[in-house]
């Protein structure tokens, strides 16, 4: 027993912050253990950057980058692979777990171990070769039919709903929704007007003179601009000469030639159409026009025209 | 927790819609959206409601039985 008095201020006038902890006694005969082996890091949905499932968010945290720069890339491929890229973030958003309460990326220490992380980031790295590859071959001049931009959509919005029936167990994703009403306006906009979104040409003016018959194609689409198909001096052979004409975020005018029986369809979203006795406008509009003599003509013009975002003249 | 019956219904609604427009798109079958799409945002919104219900009754038989 000692008779030293027991101090309750170690220092005494120095805020508590200041003052450090005292020093713990260790037994000096155990040797220093190796360090433990890092966790492995895991690939998780983030729940802090979470815009749309945190699939940008939970690269971000893997990858240790800005989430801006992975969404930036993901709609810049969602662009180039005609919805490819969309599919491959509906799959990361089925196949990559969410991350528990608190997670703030790197290791996965105390996080849920319901999926191996290195899974996802194969299927995802995966995805996203197998979309670069479809866009790399689509430029090269290979015989290759691609499906429509329309075939990837739908399977994402397929995907979307396999999606919220699994997530349905926590209740309504509003995320999921958004992404379902997105896709399904964009295939339903397609749908009802026959619009292909995968313009012949974009941005600038596109203006074409057609003399000859067969310098004539079947359609003539452009975005982001002005288009112009003149048919004034063509030689409109005998039969039924079909045109179809396109245009997204622009204005579209068709010079027909003269004195030959034509019949239009215009479909107009959010824009404008007129024509020789018609005028089509407002949301989502339909016309179709018929000539005088059009049924019984031996030389006849079908034409189709789609205007979104825009209008369109036929003259 | 308790399955969203409201939110599964807006699912496999979703998944029948992509299915049709798969269909539209492969030429398998020419549907006409001018009707599928309104009959569809008319179900979409039955079961948002119907959820909202469901979720609403779900919180009062908690609330009585933690009385």
């Amino acid at each position: 027993m000692t008779n030293e008095p027991e101090s309750t201020d170690p220092a005494p006038g120095l805020p508590p912050e200041d003052i450090a902890p005292p020093p713990t006694s260790t037994p000096p005969t155990e040797p220093a253990l190796p360090p433990a082996p890092a966790a492995p890091r895991r690939l998780y949905r983030s729940r802090r950057d979470d815009w749309l499932g945190g699939v940008a968010g939970g690269l971000a945290d893997y990858f240790d980058t800005d989430p801006t720069l992975i969404r930036i890339a993901f709609v810049v491929a969602a662009f180039i692979s005609a919805g490819v890229a969309v599919v491959a973030y509906v799959v990361a958003w089925i196949v990559i777990p969410e991350a528990h309460e608190g997670f703030t990326g790197g290791t996965a220490d105390g996080a849920p171990r319901r999926r191996s992380g290195a899974t996802g980031a194969l299927i995802w790295g995966g995805l996203l070769i197998v979309a670069g590859t479809l866009v790399l071959l689509s430029q090269l001049d290979l015989d290759i039919d691609f499906p429509p931009w329309e075939v990837g959509l739908s399977v994402a919005l397929i995907l979307v709903g396999v999606l919220m029936l699994i997530e349905a167990r926590r209740g309504f994703n509003g995320g999921l929704l958004t992404l379902a009403v997105i896709l399904t306006l964009l295939l339903g906009l397609s749908s009802v007007t026959n619009f292909s979104f995968g313009a012949d040409s974009a941005f600038g003016d596109s203006s074409h003179v057609v003399r000859r018959v067969d310098d004539l194609e079947d359609e003539y689409s452009h975005a982001f601009g002005q288009l112009t198909v003149d048919l004034r001096q063509l030689d409109v052979p005998q039969g039924t000469t079909t045109l179809e004409m396109s245009v997204v975020f622009g204005n579209g005018e068709l010079f027909l030639p003269p004195d030959i029986p034509h019949r239009i369809e215009a479909d107009s979203v959010f824009g404008s159409i007129e024509g020789p006795d018609m005028d089509a406008q407002g949301v989502a509009n339909s016309r179709t026009y018929t000539s005088p003599g059009y049924e019984e003509a031996a030389r006849r013009l079908d034409i189709r025209m789609s205007v979104v975002f825009g209008s369109g003249r036929i003259r | 927790m308790r399955y969203d019956l409201g939110a599964a219904l807006v699912g496999l609604i979703v998944i029948a819609l992509g299915a049709a427009f798969l269909l539209d798109a492969l030429d398998v079958a020419e549907l006409r959206f001018e009707i599928v799409l309104p009959i569809a945002a008319i179900a979409v919104g039955v079961a948002v409601i119907l959820s909202a219900l469901f979720r609403g009754r779900d919180r009062a038989t908690e609330h009585n039985t933690a009385q």
